[in-house]
C-alpha cells in the first residue's frame, strides 16, 4: 500500500468516525442537558423512553422527522431551505482539525489523531465557527416574520461582537505557543510545565464568557429569547429543519469546549500513564466538564438584556482582551525564560483585583437600591 | 362610621353644590352622594383638589330597568392622606344616557368608562378614545343591560379551523360597523391611531416598527395583546388590547344564586381564588348584614394569606422565567404545590376552591390540615431565602430590573394602580391596614414599601410580603380556637349533615337553600379587600331575590394593566417583558 | 496528500448528511395540508397586518457590522505577529504597540461619539 492510499483511507475513516461521534453526541448532550438542568431544578427530567430516559432524544428525532413539512407563506424558499444546512455543515466541519491525542503509529506510519492536521488549525476553527452566524441571519431574514428578523439580526450582531474578544484571547495563547497548530499548542503547554489556564487565566475566563455568547447560550441567548421574540430566528421552522439548528448549536458547543480544552486545559493530557486511550478519556472528560458548566450557567442565571449584552461585549470584553494580550506580550519580552511563572502570578493578581471590582460594582448596585422598608405601625400613626 | 364620613362630606358638598347633590343610604354602612350628571366633572375635581381624594378606585355601572332614572354609575375614590373612601353616584335617564367623562380628572377612569360604554351603552362626553373594551368592535347591543337578549348569539365550535366561516356568523347589522368575521381584523381605531402617530415619524426618517405581542405570546401572561410601536428597540407607544378572555362573569352572576355566583369568583383571578371568595363573601355579608364567628374569621385570614403567598409564588416563578431565570420557576412551584395540597385538604379542590362562602366557611378544616400547615410554615422562610439567593443580588437581575418600568406615586394613584405595584412607588397603602376586615387589625405585620417604583422594588415588595404573610399566619395559628365556622344564620347556611339526617325540617331547609338559595334584601354592599394583586372589591346589589341583581367586580389587575403604557414608555422591548411580569396581571380578572 | 483534503471529506459528509436528512424528512413527514391561516407567518395569533416585514431595520446593526470588520481585521493582523513574536522580541512589541495604539485611538473615538451605546 502506498503512502497516499494509506493517508486517503485513514483520513476517510477518521472523518467518518468523527462525524458519527459528533452526531451521536448531540442526543447524548440533549439528554444530559435535560437531566442536569432537571436535577438542578429539583425535577427528574426525562425518564419514560428507555432506561433513564436515554432514548428520549431519539424519540424526539423520530417525531421531528415525521412532522408535517410546513413552509409558511411569503418565505424566501431557497434561503429558507438553505439556512439550516448552512448552520450545521460548518459546525460539523469545524471539528476536523481538533486533535484528540498524540499522533500514533500504525503499521509503521504516523497517524494523527485528528481528521486533518493543518498548521493553521486554530484559524480554521475560528473561521468555521463564525460561519454559524450566516445560518441564523439567513433563517431570520427568509422567514417573513418580524420576530425572526429581529431575532436573526440580534443574533448576528451579537455573534460578530463576541467574535472579536474570542479572537483576541486566542492571539494571547498563540503568543505563548508561537504556532497556530493546535497540536503544537497542546505540546507547548506540556513543555512549559503548566497548562495555559495558569498563565492565561484571565484569557481563559474571557474565552469562556465570549464563547458562551457566541454560542447563543443562556444568559446570552438573545436570538431565541423565547419570552420576547417568541422563538427568535427559528420561529417559523418546524420538523427536521428546526432540529438542524438545534444540532448545529450542540455540535458548536462540543467544538468550542474542545477548543477550550486544547487551548487552556492541556488537551488530552491528564494524570496517569500516557497512552492514547487514556488520553482520549481525559479529553472527553474535559470537554464534558465545559459542557456541564455551560448547562449550570443556563440553569442559574437570568437572561441579560440586549443593549447590556452589546455594551458588555464592546466596552468590557474587548478592552479586557486587548489588555490581556498586551500584558502577555510585555511579560514574555521582559521575563524571557521565566515568562510562564510571571504570567501566572500576574494573572492571579489580576483575578483577585477583578473579583474585588466585581464585588464593589455589585455592592454599589445594591446600595443605590435600597431594601424595601417595612412600615411599622408606629410610623403609620 | 364610614357613613358618618360620607355624611360630613355631603354636608360640605351641599354648601358648594346646593340641590345638585343628595345623600343616599346605599351601599350599606357606607352611604354615598348622588350627584347631578351635569356636575359630575366639577364634583370629581372638587373631591380631588379640595378634599384630597387622590386614589381613584373605580366607576361601576348598574342598570335598574323599569326605574327612572334607569342607569346608575357608582364612583369610588380613596384618600390616602385621611385613609377613608367615598362613593358617589350619578343616575342617568333611559333614553340617550350620557354623562361627562372624568378620565381627564382621574386617568384610571378611561378604561372603566370604556367598559361601561361597552356594557351599558352609556356615552361619556369628552372621552378621548370611546371604543368597546371587552366585546369585539362589531358586537351588537350592550350585554349588561337587563333587557339584553341572552342566547341570541351563535358561537361556533369546531376543531377544524376551516369550518369557521364568515357565512355562519350572524349577519352584521351594518356593513360599515362590521369590520371582519373574527377579531383578527378588528381594532381599526387602534391601528389607525398607531399608524397616525407613526406617520409623523416616517417623515422624520426614523426606522419605525410595530410589533404585535400577543394574544398568543409566551410572556404576556395570558391572552393579552399589546401593539408596541418601536423606534429601533425603544418603545414609543403601547396599546393594550384586552377582552380575549372575556367570559361574562358579571352577567352570568345575575342568573345564578349567591352560592353559585361564588364559584365564578374562583375563575376570575385563578391564582388567588380564596382571596376572591373572601371579597365576594364580605360584600355579600354586608349586604345581608350578618357577622361571622371568630374561628371562621381566623381561618379566613390563614387561607387568604396562604393564597397571597401562593399567588406571589406564581408571580415570582413566571417573572423569573420571563427574564430567563428558569430555575426560580421550579423552586417556587415546589412550595406552591404544598399550598395547593393544603387547599385540597381543606376544600377538596386545588384551585377553584369556593371554600370561603357568605356566612363563614363551607366546612370546618379537617384534622390533618393543621399539621400540614405547620410543616409548611416550618420550611417556608428558608425557602424564601433560597429564592432570594437566586435573584436578589444577582448582577444580571439587578441590571434587568433596576430603573425599569418606573411609575410615580401620583400617576399610580390616578390610574388606580394598587397592591405591591403601588406600594413599590413609595406609598403605604394596604387595605388590610387602611380598612381592616376579617380581623386584620389584630395581627402584627408590616407593609413593605418601596421607593423607586421600578420593577426591582416591586420584586422586593412582593418577596417581603410573602414573609409578612408568613408572619400573619403564624399569629393566626395561635389565635385559632375551636368553635363554629359558620354564622348562626339559618337563612344563609344549611344545617349540619347530622341534623339533616334526623330532622325533616332541616332537610327541607337544606333543599331550599341548595335549589333556590338565600335571598338578599334590596340594597347594596361593598367591602374593599387586599388580594395579592391589590384592591379587590365586589359591589353587590340585591333586589330581594336569591340572585345578585348586579355583581360588579373592581379588579386590581384591570387598573394595574391600564398604567402599563406609561411604565413602558421609553424602555426597550426586553423591558416590556420585565414590566408586564412585574405588575403581575391575571387576564382572568381583567377580562372577567 | 494535501493536508486540507480530509477537511473536504468532512464537508462532503456533513453536507450529504444535512441534505439527505432534510430530504428524508420531507419524504417521510406527514403530507402537507392546512389552509391559508395555518401557513400564515406566526404573529401571536393575529394576522400580520401592521407594516412590512422586511422593512428598514435600525442602522445600528450596520454600524456594528462595520466596527466588527475593522476589529476583526485587526485581530487577523495579530495572528502572524503572534506566531513570530518570540523572534521579534522588543521590536515586535513596539511595532504592535504602535499598531494597537492607532486602533485604540479609533476605538476611543468610536466610544466617545456613542457608537457603542445601543440606545
Amino acid at each position: 500500500m502506498s503512502n497516499t492510499t494509506f493517508d486517503w483511507i485513514a483520513s476517510l475513516i477518521k472523518a467518518v468516525i468523527i462525524f458519527v461521534v459528533l452526531l451521536q453526541l448531540v442526543p447524548v448532550l440533549i439528554w444530559l442537558e435535560r437531566k442536569v438542568v432537571a436535577r438542578m431544578q429539583q425535577r427528574i427530567g426525562p425518564n419514560r423512553v428507555g432506561p433513564f430516559g436515554l432514548l428520549q432524544p431519539l424519540a424526539d428525532a423520530v417525531k421531528l422527522m415525521a412532522k408535517e413539512n410546513i413552509i409558511p407563506t411569503g418565505v424566501d424558499k431557497l434561503v429558507y431551505y438553505l439556512a439550516p444546512v448552512i448552520s450545521i455543515v460548518p459546525a460539523l466541519a469545524a471539528f476536523a482539525v481538533v486533535p484528540f491525542g498524540e499522533p500514533i503509529h500504525v503499521a509503521g506510519r504516523v497517524v494523527y489523531l485528528q481528521v486533518a492536521h493543518v498548521n493553521i488549525g486554530i484559524l480554521y476553527v475560528l473561521a468555521l465557527s463564525s460561519l454559524a452566524v450566516y445560518g441564523i441571519t439567513l433563517a431570520g431574514w427568509s422567514s417573513n416574520n418580524k420576530y425572526s428578523l429581529l431575532g436573526g439580526l440580534r443574533a448576528s450582531a451579537q455573534m460578530i461582537s463576541y467574535e472579536i474578544p474570542v479572537g483576541l484571547t486566542v492571539v494571547a495563547v498563540v503568543l505563548l505557543a508561537g504556532s497556530l497548530d493546535l497540536l503544537d499548542i497542546v505540546n507547548q503547554q506540556v513543555k512549559q510545565g503548566i497548562w495555559n489556564i495558569g498563565p492565561q487565566f484571565i484569557g481563559f475566563l474571557l474565552f469562556v464568557v465570549a464563547s458562551n455568547a457566541e454560542l447563543n447560550r443562556a444568559p446570552f441567548d438573545m436570538a431565541e429569547a423565547e419570552s420576547e421574540l417568541v422563538a427568535g430566528f427559528h420561529t417559523e421552522y418546524t420538523g427536521f429543519r428546526f432540529a438542524m439548528f438545534f444540532m448545529g448549536e450542540y455540535v458548536n458547543m462540543v467544538t468550542t469546549s474542545a477548543l477550550a480544552t486544547v487551548m487552556y486545559l492541556g488537551g488530552w493530557h491528564g494524570f496517569g500513564p500516557d497512552v492514547w486511550y487514556l488520553n482520549l478519556i481525559w479529553f472527553i472528560l474535559k470537554i464534558f466538564a465545559f459542557i456541564i458548566f455551560y448547562m449550570w450557567v443556563r440553569a442559574s442565571w437570568p437572561r441579560i438584556r440586549y443593549d447590556q449584552l452589546m455594551g458588555f461585549g464592546w466596552k468590557v470584553m474587548i478592552p479586557a482582551a486587548l489588555l490581556n494580550l498586551a500584558a502577555t506580550a510585555v511579560v514574555i519580552v521582559v521575563a524571557k525564560e521565566r515568562a510562564t511563572l510571571w504570567l501566572t502570578a500576574v494573572n492571579i493578581a489580576l483575578f483577585v483585583v477583578f473579583l474585588a471590582v466585581l464585588r464593589l460594582v455589585n455592592s454599589r448596585q445594591l446600595e443605590q437600591h435600597r431594601q424595601v422598608v417595612p412600615q411599622p405601625d408606629a410610623v403609620r400613626g | 362610621m364610614q357613613k358618618e364620613e360620607t355624611r360630613k362630606i355631603f354636608e360640605d358638598a351641599r354648601l358648594k353644590f346646593g340641590e345638585d347633590v343628595a345623600f343616599s343610604d346605599r351601599p350599606a354602612e357606607e352611604g354615598s352622594i348622588v350627584v347631578q350628571p351635569s356636575r359630575i366633572k366639577e364634583f370629581s375635581r372638587w373631591l380631588r383638589d379640595d378634599l384630597k381624594f387622590d386614589f381613584y378606585s373605580e366607576v361601576g355601572g348598574a342598570d335598574f330597568m323599569f326605574q327612572n332614572p334607569r342607569y346608575s354609575l357608582t364612583y369610588t375614590l380613596f384618600s390616602t392622606k385621611e385613609r377613608k373612601h367615598i362613593h358617589y353616584k350619578v343616575l342617568l335617564d333611559e333614553d340617550e344616557p350620557r354623562v361627562d367623562t372624568i378620565s381627564d380628572v382621574y386617568a384610571g377612569a378611561n378604561w372603566h368608562e370604556r367598559e361601561i360604554f361597552d356594557m351599558f351603552g352609556i356615552t361619556f362626553d369628552g372621552h378621548p378614545d370611546l371604543r368597546r373594551l371587552l366585546m369585539p368592535d362589531y358586537w351588537r347591543g350592550h350585554p349588561l343591560r337587563k333587557d339584553y337578549d341572552i342566547g341570541g348569539e351563535s358561537v361556533q365550535f369546531s376543531a377544524n379551523f376551516a369550518d369557521v366561516t364568515p357565512q355562519t356568523l350572524p349577519a352584521p347589522p351594518d356593513e360599515e360597523v362590521f369590520l371582519g368575521w373574527d377579531r383578527l381584523e378588528t381594532q381599526p381605531s387602534s391601528y389607525t391611531q398607531l399608524l397616525d402617530s407613526g406617520a409623523e415619524l416616517e417623515d422624520a426618517g426614523e426606522g419605525r416598527m410595530i410589533i404585535n405581542m400577543g394574544p398568543q405570546h409566551p410572556s404576556t401572561h395570558g391572552v393579552l395583546r399589546l401593539l408596541v410601536e418601536l423606534d429601533g428597540e425603544n418603545v414609543i407607544t403601547t396599546l393594550p388590547d384586552i377582552g380575549y378572555l372575556h367570559t361574562g362573569i358579571e352577567k352570568t352572576a345575575e342568573s345564578l344564586n349567591f352560592n353559585q355566583a361564588l364559584t365564578l369568583t374562583d375563575r376570575m383571578d385563578y391564582l388567588s381564588p380564596l382571596g376572591n371568595n373572601l371579597a365576594f363573601s364580605l360584600s355579600t355579608e354586608r349586604l345581608l348584614g350578618i357577622t361571622i364567628p371568630r374561628r371562621a374569621q381566623v381561618l379566613r385570614v390563614i387561607l387568604a394569606e396562604l393564597t397571597r403567598i401562593q399567588s406571589h409564588l406564581v408571580w415570582l416563578a413566571t417573572h423569573g422565567l420571563d427574564l430567563g431565570a428558569m430555575s426560580a420557576f421550579f423552586y417556587c412551584f415546589r412550595e406552591r404545590d404544598q399550598i395547593l395540597d393544603l387547599f385540597e385538604t381543606a376544600s377538596g379542590v386545588r384551585m377553584m376552591t369556593s371554600y370561603i362562602c357568605p356566612g363563614g366557611l363551607r366546612e370546618d378544616i379537617p384534622p390533618e390540615f393543621m399539621p400540614m400547615l405547620q410543616s409548611f410554615m416550618d420550611i417556608f422562610q428558608s425557602r424564601v431565602d433560597e429564592y432570594e439567593v437566586l435573584l436578589t443580588k444577582n448582577p444580571i437581575w439587578l441590571e434587568r430590573t433596576q430603573g425599569v418600568g418606573k411609575i410615580s406615586v401620583e400617576d399610580a394613584l390616578s390610574y388606580g394602580v394598587s397592591g405591591p405595584s403601588l406600594r413599590a412607588s413609595g406609598i403605604d397603602w394596604d387595605m388590610r391596614k387602611v380598612e381592616p376586615y376579617s380581623g386584620y387589625e389584630e395581627y402584627d405585620f408590616d407593609v413593605p414599601v418601596g421607593s423607586h417604583g421600578d420593577v426591582y422594588d416591586r420584586y422586593l415588595c412582593r418577596v417581603e410580603e410573602m414573609r409578612q404573610s408568613h408572619r400573619i399566619i403564624a399569629q393566626a395559628i395561635k389565635k385559632l380556637e375551636p368553635g363554629p365556622v359558620g354564622a348562626d344564620e339559618r337563612r344563609v347556611l344549611s344545617p349540619h349533615k347530622i341534623e339533616i339526617g334526623n330532622s325533616m325540617e332541616s332537610l327541607i331547609h337544606h333543599f331550599l337553600l341548595t335549589t333556590i338559595g338565600f335571598t338578599a334584601p334590596p340594597g347594596e354592599g361593598h367591602v374593599p379587600t387586599e388580594t395579592g394583586r391589590g384592591l379587590l372589591s365586589f359591589y353587590m346589589i340585591g333586589d330581594g331575590s336569591p340572585k345578585p341583581y348586579r355583581m360588579r367586580a373592581r379588579t386590581p389587575s384591570f387598573s394595574n394593566l391600564q398604567a402599563l403604557p406609561l411604565m413602558m414608555q421609553g424602555g426597550l422591548v426586553a423591558d416590556a417583558v420585565a414590566t408586564i411580569g412585574s405588575i403581575d396581571i391575571v387576564l382572568g380578572e381583567i377580562d372577567r | 496528500m494535501n493536508p486540507y483534503l480530509p477537511i473536504l471529506f468532512m464537508l462532503i459528509i456533513a453536507t450529504a448528511f444535512a441534505v439527505g436528512a432534510l430530504s428524508l424528512a420531507m419524504f417521510i413527514g406527514r403530507p402537507k395540508g392546512g389552509n391559508e391561516r395555518k401557513l400564515a407567518p406566526y404573529e401571536c395569533g393575529i394576522e400580520p397586518v401592521v407594516g412590512e416585514v422586511r422593512e428598514r431595520f435600525p442602522v445600528k446593526f450596520y454600524l456594528v457590522a462595520m466596527l466588527f470588520i475593522l476589529f476583526d481585521i485587526e485581530v487577523i493582523f495579530l495572528y502572524p505577529w503572534a506566531v513570530v513574536f518570540r523572534q521579534l522580541q522588543v521590536f515586535g512589541l513596539i511595532e504592535m504597540g504602535i499598531f494597537l495604539a492607532i486602533l485604540l485611538l479609533g476605538y476611543m473615538y468610536v466610544w466617545r461619539v456613542g457608537a457603542l451605546e445601543w440606545q
